[in-house]
């Protein structure tokens, strides 16, 4: 039901207004004066006013500008009564704030009129309002979601990089750094380095197809069943099995001295049942302490960079299957000695197939640049100046693509 | 930046290389206060290498000069290439600094 | 005119991107033989600018630095999201106390020959000017 209040300091004139308006099913208020309507306008706010111009304390025009200024949150609908009809005065009425006119002595049918479209005005603002209202109760909840996937999305960011090693650890013999840049909150690129015995130190880089959540979630489980922990020795050391400790121990029996061997039982044990085409690529690798011979593994993943002691960089390997697409795919292994002072680069794509402003990709060529430059600094100021030249590729330093990259170093002193 | 330092008599010769912004001011103001901890308070700076400074890394060699100077230490500059020597005059810091054209010089400097 | 932009994290650590960047900008800009210091002034003043919109934004905001410049000036920019300021409310830096801070925009201006700064809704802009040829302002 709309409420309006009339104003009036004539007693006949509200009460034919009052009788009027009841019968159209209006609820109706009266006040005698200005102030009095005012004091009602303020506790009840009522949808429309009819208010007379001239009254002796506070007239028509006064009463729209106080309303108006007043700012209440609903649209309050101002009607004029007045014997006044100069366009001067009209101009007036309507400047103080009022919506319509209309001219004493009233006709009820002209009166029923104005009344029924200032009552279509009110139900249209109504509208508009609830709509509104409602739209903001919806984005609320749209960012209190947002928010609160943000918060999941941090904290899973954060278990992630618990999953890399440890900079701090220190490992026989070698140094090594990394770069882990997700995309999103969280990456599909994993990676770690990890001694297996006294005298074999292995390494991985992973790089699930896609990226965000679903990429993740397979970079995850990939981590705990490649880490350290989850294997347990079956044989006696060299020709050593490993096995995973989770249910299916047959899933993945690794011979430890074969990177070929944990590719072959990678991609038997992830093989893509069709419907979801989850790939990816691999380099694992294990090297022999005692001499430096390094095995390596490349499944379908970026050849790693090995660089000489003296700064000169070589690519080793040359391609392979990715894991998961090819049920009977073959992994060779490639071995090469890791010589004191040398350092193996292992990356993901998203470095060399970072795109610049004008599309072109950061490049393996740039990669090795920044890689023979850095030589002589230490491998956190090679990573570091490595990350300053694709943010400046890029012109940003958010990128499209996980970036992953992780750097070992055989110390001198070592043999 | 890389900072090294080694020992030449009585003075620790602090040997900075690269740019010296706000990204090294914090490690900057670690190694003084290692080099403090361990009493070693006459401290030649070798800025030679240094190729950039900023405010920033002004700002961090005025708080080593104070914590330097509060134990009764002293802190010498050397090598300023000419750009790197503007700042200070730009900043009127070299007025704080005793600055020498080399570390040799510092040294000998007494 | 040429222009390059670059966005930045605002973190300390964008200041290494920021630094290369500008070099990288700045030799091409100059070319082969660059007149003495200009390249360095124009450096320095950047760093001072980043640094200052870098601490002044929460580390998930972020700073964009732009270059635009023909034969005869080069018009530097750094929009950040970081609140509201005016230059004539930073005071001069306390010489007399050998200050720890407060150069930046002292140093900016100095070696600058036009500094101004926009405030917008959500964010600010400084420009900065340098002419590349005659009539250097003397520092």
């Amino acid at each position: 039901m709309i409420t309006v209040l009339c104003v009036d300091d004539q007693k006949h004139i509200t009460d034919v207004l009052s009788r009027y308006l009841t019968k159209w099913g209006y609820l109706v208020l009266v006040a005698s004066d200005g102030e009095t309507g005012w004091d009602i306008i303020q506790k009840n706010r009522p949808e429309i006013v009819l208010t007379d111009w001239l009254m002796p304390d506070l007239e028509g025009p006064d009463l729209c500008r106080r309303v108006r200024s007043a700012g209440f949150p609903g649209y309050t609908y101002m009607i004029l009564l007045t014997a006044k009809s100069d366009k001067e005065d009209l101009v007036l009425g309507m400047e103080a704030g009022a919506d319509d006119f209309i001219s004493k002595p009233f006709e009820i049918g002209e009166l029923k009129v104005r009344l029924n479209a200032a009552a279509r005005m009110v139900r249209l603002e109504r509208q508009l309002t609830q709509a509104n209202s409602e739209l903001d109760e919806k984005n609320l909840a749209l960012n209190e979601m947002y928010d609160s996937v943000k918060i999941d999305l941090e904290a899973a960011a954060q278990i992630q990089l618990t999953l890399l090693p440890d900079r701090n650890v220190s490992l026989p013999g070698f140094h090594f750094d990394w770069l882990f840049s997700p995309s999103t909150f969280i990456a599909g690129d994993i990676f770690n380095i990890f001694p297996v015995d006294s005298n074999h130190l292995n390494f991985y880089l992973i790089d699930v197809s896609g990226h965000g959540i679903p990429a993740a979630l397979l970079s995850t489980t990939l981590s705990r069943v490649l880490s350290p922990q989850s294997h347990f020795t079956i044989n006696g050391p060299l020709g050593q099995t490993y096995c995973d400790t989770c249910e299916n121990r047959q899933d993945l029996i690794v011979s430890l001295n074969s990177p070929a061997h944990v590719a072959l039982a990678l991609n038997k044990q992830f093989m893509s049942d069709g419907e979801q085409m989850q790939y990816f690529t691999m380099l694992y690798g294990s090297v022999d302490l005692r001499d430096g011979t390094t095995t390596i593994t490349q499944a379908g993943h970026p050849s790693p960079v090995y660089q000489a002691p003296g700064g000169e960089v070589r690519t080793i390997g040359g391609g392979g299957f990715p894991i998961g697409l090819i049920p009977e795919a073959d992994f060779e292994d490639v071995s090469f000695r890791f010589e004191a002072g040398g350092r193996l680069y292992l990356y993901s794509d998203g470095i060399t197939e970072c795109r610049g402003a004008t599309g072109t990709m950061f490049g393996e060529k740039a990669l090795l640049d920044v890689l023979r430059a850095g030589w002589n600094q230490p491998l956190r100021e090679v990573i570091d100046r490595l990350r300053s030249e694709l943010a400046v590729h890029r012109g940003s330093d958010s990128f499209d693509d996980d970036l992953s990259l992780l750097a070992i170093e055989r110390m001198e002193d070592r043999i | 930046m890389s900072i090294t330092h080694n020992q030449e008599g009585v003075f620790t010769i602090v040997s900075m290389a690269g740019r010296f912004d706000a990204l090294c001011a914090r490690e900057f103001k670690s190694v003084i206060s290692l080099l403090l901890e361990a009493d070693k308070k006459r401290i030649i700076l070798d800025m030679a290498q240094v190729n950039f400074i900023d405010s920033s890394g002004m700002g961090a060699l005025v708080g080593g000069l104070r914590g330097v100077a509060k134990e009764g230490g002293e802190i010498r500059i050397a090598g300023l290439i000419p750009e790197v020597h503007t700042i200070f005059e730009l900043t009127r810091l070299h007025r704080i600094f005793d600055i020498y054209e080399t570390t040799a010089a510092a040294l000998a400097a007494g | 005119m040429k222009a390059r932009t670059i966005e930045l994290s605002a973190m300390l650590d964008s200041l290494r991107s920021g630094a290369l960047f500008t070099d990288e900008v700045i030799g091409e800009i100059l070319g082969d033989s660059p007149p003495p210091h200009l390249g360095y002034n124009i450096a320095l003043a950047v760093s001072e600018a980043l640094t200052n919109a870098i601490r002044h934004c929460k580390s998930s905001e972020k700073v964009i630095l732009g270059f635009s410049w023909d034969s005869e000036h080069v018009v530097i920019t750094v929009d950040d999201q970081g609140c509201e300021l005016h230059l004539e409310d930073v005071p001069e830096p306390d010489f007399e106390d050998a200050a720890e801070c407060g150069y930046g925009l002292y140093i900016i201006r100095t070696l600058m020959d036009d500094v101004t700064l926009e405030n917008f809704t959500g964010g600010k802009r400084l420009t900065m000017t340098k002419r590349l040829i005659e009539g250097n302002k003397p520092s």
